[in-house]
């Protein structure tokens, strides 16, 4: 921490010309009022003092200053205090850190101001006049800072940081679309909408939207859209003759503000702009003051600011450089729409037009906002389709970057991969001819990079490059069929859930949010059907790396609007105001009961519910209830099932006692099965162990 | 007769007299590791909970796509 602002020509254990002391609370009050000479947060304040008694606690606080009375407010912006035994007879810089951090800013006046609760205690060192230090005044008050007299000036010192003293140096903010507008995480925990995004983008169809340099862009069947989270923002009623370019440095001659040009509305010169851009220091520009820069061309840049710097987040058409009043094409043309988006190596690929839904494109590396396909050096945009030579190329339903290496582009009917930069020697592959991938958000990427998707006949995974394996082939071989899903009427998204070692997939029905859903264990290599409310059917996933480890979870946006994740210690489905029960069950067998089909009694089933015995240490599972079916024939097991038969045998297993449940009754058969579940509202279960007795009788006659 | 839950989950590509070992013809929410322990002995998935109060576009409007962005600060 750096001295920043002080008063302090003085070494201990000099005596100073006069000093002030402090009396009892809200009677007696002094400090200094200074100029913040830069934007920085106080960390500690110094005042030079002697302790003349014992006992008490010293108060300083960080005030605003009444620019009409030059005087303090009675605003406190931070405060700390200090046990003054430790306080030396003698005069002596005195420091009292403050554990938050006040932050200050440039050019703006502040007060720092000593309290003490028992008078007489301490005094502070004062000048020999007011008159000595410049940017600020003496001050003391009498009646807890309701009026406030100017004495001399008091030895101050202000330490401070130029950021926050913290290892965090970025943060992270969740962005969710829904209902043609755009929410974003304005403080960890609340979602606000970013209310110039209202009715500005089309959530009636493909929506893409992806990070690139501290924004979001958004991609839909109308257009294209920004959501600027990174840049300030300058205005200029007369661009002069030059038009920054991307990239350009613009200073404020007063300010001293910096800023590097990342997009700008007009490229018309003596016209009004806005300019987007991406500040360096901490100086703010200032309205009217004079802006220069320098473009790569040396042509000199030069306006006046009819306004203060603004800061984010901005909502904005997503153009090219220069191009929102569409009159300008000196940075290449976009599509008209293109509702597929990613960041891949650095530029915004774009794809699935409607007017060429083959087609994909890539603005310049580094440059949103720069869509000349004619350039022709190794960063500049470029457009093309997957085919191969002569052929028309597959419609685009998804794009996917893999680091930096790869870009796979899925299609309805193939898969195709880029492999490095399409301007620097990249070559693009098949990936495979005989499945394509069902849409935008139907593919995830899994443990060591494998990529999981939703094809032509149900679950993939494959490396890149690779050879895809269709993973539910075998388990679930009628998948595509019973599920019959359409990219018309339903959603399928997929997401890594790296805490739980998985992979979700979520089928969802547009029209009503009605869904059947898989968990793929990775431990286990095993499917899981889940059916979740229809208020939760998901229309979106995300796994947030939010820096506030509450947030930092698997995100399922939902067919209410709502952002919900799962929750281990959560035993039902929250559909809004209220919960719903969790209709949870798993059928064990067919049960061999007997050998070469002879029929056998089951009986004295044995469960032991989760948790020991009640209470104790580890956590009690909910009541299980249990059922046993039997039939001579295995299929017609699950007929029973299917049918919602009646049980040969059901109860229900707790954890009341030493057995969670053991049931003596008997069923004959030559198969069974044995039924576990619950759905009761605010209530899960877990099962320590299953077993039973097999009383075998003869062959069936 | 002691049996393990199916954490090889739902398998229906075989005949029914046949199920292969530590499969399900016949499950709906539950996973292979319960809530309660996170051991692999079987149970009910967990449960769906709000992340945030705030209802997104202020209706009943599906979530159609969520990123995050990273600010500098």
């Amino acid at each position: 921490m750096a001295k920043i602002d002080s008063y302090d020509g003085i070494t201990a254990p000099s005596a100073p010309y006069s000093f002030i002391s402090l009396t009892s609370t809200g009677a007696g009050w002094a400090g200094e009022t200074f100029i913040a000479s830069q934007t920085y947060y106080i960390t500690s304040v110094w005042f030079y003092l002697l302790r003349v008694n014992t006992g008490g606690i010293l108060t300083v606080v960080v005030t605003t200053v009444n620019s009409a009375t030059d005087k303090p407010t009675t605003t406190v912006l931070g405060s700390s205090t200090l046990d003054v035994s430790g306080i030396s007879t003698g005069y002596s810089w005195v420091e009292v850190p403050f554990a938050t951090p006040v932050k200050i800013t440039k050019g703006t006046k502040y007060g720092v101001i000593a309290k003490h609760n028992i008078t007489n205690v301490i005094k502070l060192g004062c000048t020999s006049s007011d008159a000595v230090y410049t940017n600020g005044h003496g001050v003391s008050t009498v009646n807890s800072g309701s009026t406030w007299t100017v004495i001399s000036d008091v030895y101050f010192r202000v330490y401070g940081s130029y950021s926050p003293p913290s290892d965090q140096r970025y943060t992270k903010k969740l962005v969710a679309i829904a209902g043609n507008s755009l929410w974003y995480e304005s403080v960890a925990g609340t979602m606000s909408e970013l209310t110039a995004s209202s009715g500005d983008i089309d959530t009636s169809g493909i929506v893409s939207i992806f990070e690139a340099y501290q924004k979001v862009m958004v991609c839909d069947i109308s257009g294209f859209k920004v959501a600027d989270f990174g840049n300030k923002k300058i205005t200029t009623a007369d661009l002069g003759l030059n038009p920054p370019h991307p990239g350009t440095v613009l200073t404020g001659d007063t300010s001293g503000a910096i800023m590097v040009v990342d997009y700008i509305t007009n490229l018309d010169g003596n016209e009004a702009c806005i300019i987007y851009g991406k500040k360096v220091n901490l100086n703010e520009f200032s309205s009217g003051e004079t802006v220069t820069g320098t473009n790569d061309d040396e042509t000199s840049v030069s306006f006046s600011t009819n306004a203060a710097e603004v800061g984010g987040p901005f909502w904005y058409d997503w153009t090219v450089f220069g191009g929102a009043d569409g009159t300008h094409s000196d940075y290449g043309t976009m599509p008209s729409t293109a509702p597929l988006g990613c960041l891949y190596r650095g530029r915004a690929v774009i794809g699935g037009s409607p007017a060429n839904p083959n087609q994909w494109y890539m603005s310049r590396q580094g440059c949103m906002f720069d869509f000349v396909f004619t350039a022709g050096d190794a960063q500049s945009a470029v457009a093309g389709n997957n085919a191969d030579a002569g052929e028309l190329g597959d419609i685009l339903t998804a794009l996917i970057p893999f680091k930096d290496d790869f870009l796979v582009f899925g299609c309805a009917n193939t898969l195709w991969y880029l492999a490095g930069d399409p301007m620097a020697g990249g070559q693009l592959n098949e990936l495979d001819l005989t499945t394509g991938m069902f849409g935008p958000q139907s593919w995830c990427f899994g443990d060591g990079g494998t990529l999981y998707f939703w094809g032509a006949n149900g679950i993939y995974r494959t490396t890149i490059p690779g050879t895809p394996e269709c993973i539910s082939q075998m388990s679930l071989p009628s998948l595509v069929e019973d599920k019959n899903v359409s990219v018309s009427t339903h959603r399928i998204t997929m997401i890594y859930d790296r805490i739980r070692v998985g992979i979700l997939v979520c089928i969802t029905r547009v029209e009503d949010g009605s869904n059947s859903n898989y968990w793929y264990s990775l431990k286990t290599g095993g499917f899981f059907p889940e059916v979740y409310p229809d208020e939760c059917g998901a229309f979106s996933l995300s796994n947030y790396d939010s820096t506030d480890t509450t947030y930092r979870k698997l995100l399922i946006g939902c067919n209410d609007g709502y952002i919900r994740t799962f929750d281990e210690a959560t035993k039902s489905d929250n559909v809004g105001a209220t919960d719903e029960a969790i209709d949870s069950y798993v059928t064990f067998g067919p049960i061999n009961l007997g050998k070469d089909k002879g029929e056998a009694n089951i009986g004295s089933i044995d469960i032991v519910v989760a948790g020991g015995f009640t209470g104790g240490s580890k956590s009690d599972s909910n009541d299980i209830d249990y059922s046993v079916f039997t039939s001579l024939n295995a299929e017609n097991l699950k007929e029973q099932l299917d049918a919602g038969s009646d049980p040969r045998i059901s109860g229900v297993a707790s954890i009341s006692g030493p057995r969670g449940g053991t049931n003596r009754r008997t069923a004959r058969g030559v198969y069974a099965c044995i039924k576990l579940g619950n759905n009761t509202v605010a209530e899960t279960w877990g099962m320590e162990s299953l077993s039973f007795v097999i009383n075998k009788h003869g062959k069936v006659k | 007769m002691r049996l393990i839950f199916p954490y090889k989950g739902s398998f229906n590509g075989t005949s029914f007299e046949i199920q292969p070992p530590n499969t399900s013809f016949h499950l709906k929410n539950v996973r292979p590791f319960d809530v309660l322990e996170n051991r692999a002995r079987g149970g009910q998935r967990p449960g769906l909970k709000k992340m945030y109060v705030d209802q997104i576009s202020g209706d009943t409007n599906p979530i159609t796509a969520m990123c995050s962005v990273t600010v500098i600060i």
